[in-house]
């Protein structure tokens, strides 16, 4: 038995290989145009320009819906200084109470960001927006701490001189010092 | 109909004298009026201004430790205060600020809202008052005010002061001794 011509077509075939060839050869490519059926009905309409419409509204309504809420998202807390300050201050000494944040009576450690017209009636947890709102109630947490610590320490200093004065003072300079501590 | 306007007079003039002999709102609460004592910042070599209000002493209360000992003092001591206000001007010459200045303190803190307990005058250590406003049972509020010639500090706290507490924070918190307790007349740089 040869088997070139199951190779290269070359050579005697054999009988059965024949016979497969006759049976499946109908079905081999006929290289013919595409006949299409007439009962197949062809598209009168055109939709390729409504549908493309239809994509470039799509694709513009995307944009801006992603547009505003990325905006949203990155939007910084409102800090409005009044501009009355009470005075020019040192470096050292500054004002916390000038500075009013948007959402100042939430707890200290909370990254909550209330949002009053999304429609959700649960607040949502951000990143970046919170994160700044975070940063700007601490260092006015920790402001506000130094400057209480110091108002404190400067009156205890104060009490103590005018008690120490009053050790040394007239009778008639010290007034109802029963009511003092 | 003559008398009825006339008494309807009368009591007119007797209510607006009763408004004018009341005290204002702002003495009541025992916050004191400081605002016309900005114009001497510039003339200051240093200056304290603190301002804070209930719900900054609240966020400051936060940020104390709890296991800190001194700070547990300072969150005790500031429970229940409505405000702590201190302004402290520092002059290197003498005759800075005017006596209007000191007149116009000193008015807020009258009877019968503040009582005036420590009165120390001294032409070498300058003067120091005490004022303390009293409720009903307890202290509502304290006033401080130091006038020497080259110094002068407001301290207005507003609420329940516990002051032995508080003259024990004295060296606390590892802050350097503050200048304006020595000798005022320490020559400065």
């Amino acid at each position: 038995m040869n088997d070139d011509y199951l190779w290269d077509k070359t050579g005697e075939p054999d009988t059965k290989v024949r016979e497969l060839e006759n049976i499946l050869g109908t079905l081999k490519y006929q290289p013919r145009p595409l006949e299409i059926p007439e009962s197949m009905p062809v598209g009168k309409r055109r939709l390729v320009i409504p549908i493309s419409l239809a994509a470039a509204v799509s694709l513009v309504l995307l944009g801006v819906a992603l547009w505003l809420g990325f905006n949203r998202q990155t939007k910084t807390p409102v800090v409005v200084v009044p501009a009355e300050r009470e005075s020019p201050r040192p470096a050292n000494v500054t004002q916390p109470n000038q500075i009013e944040v948007a959402i100042n009576n939430e707890p200290a450690g909370d990254v909550l960001e209330r949002r009053p017209n999304t429609g959700s009636p649960r607040p949502r947890r951000v990143t970046r927006a919170g994160t700044q709102v975070s940063l700007l109630r601490r260092a006015e947490a920790e402001k506000a701490k130094a400057e209480l610590l110091l108002a404190l320490r400067l009156t205890s200093v104060k009490l103590n001189l005018a008690q120490k004065r009053t050790q040394g003072a007239p009778a008639h300079q010290i007034r109802n010092q029963h009511k003092v501590g | 109909m003559k008398s009825l306007f006339t008494k309807i007079g009368m009591l007119a003039s007797l209510a607006l004298l009763f408004c004018g002999m009341t005290v204002p709102a702002s003495a009541q609460d025992g916050r004191i009026e400081l605002g016309h004592l900005e114009h001497l910042t510039a003339k200051a070599s240093e200056t304290i201004n603190v301002s804070l209000d209930e719900k900054l002493m609240q966020l400051a209360a936060k940020f104390l430790a709890g296991k800190d000992p001194d700070e547990m003092k300072v969150k005790e001591l500031i429970n229940g205060l409505k405000g702590i206000y201190v302004r402290s001007f520092e002059f290197e010459r003498e005759g800075e600020y005017s006596a209007a200045d000191l007149d116009s303190i000193r008015t807020q803190l009258r009877e019968p809202v503040w009582s005036n307990i420590v009165n120390l005058t001294s032409k070498k250590e300058g003067n120091l008052q005490v004022y303390l406003m009293s409720d009903t049972s307890r202290l509502g509020g304290l006033a401080i005010l130091v006038s020497d010639p080259k110094e002068l500090t407001i301290v207005n706290i507003i609420g329940p002061v516990d002051l032995e507490k508080l003259s024990q924070l004295e060296g606390k918190f590892g802050i350097p001794e503050l200048d304006i307790a020595k000798p005022t007349n320490k020559p400065r740089n």
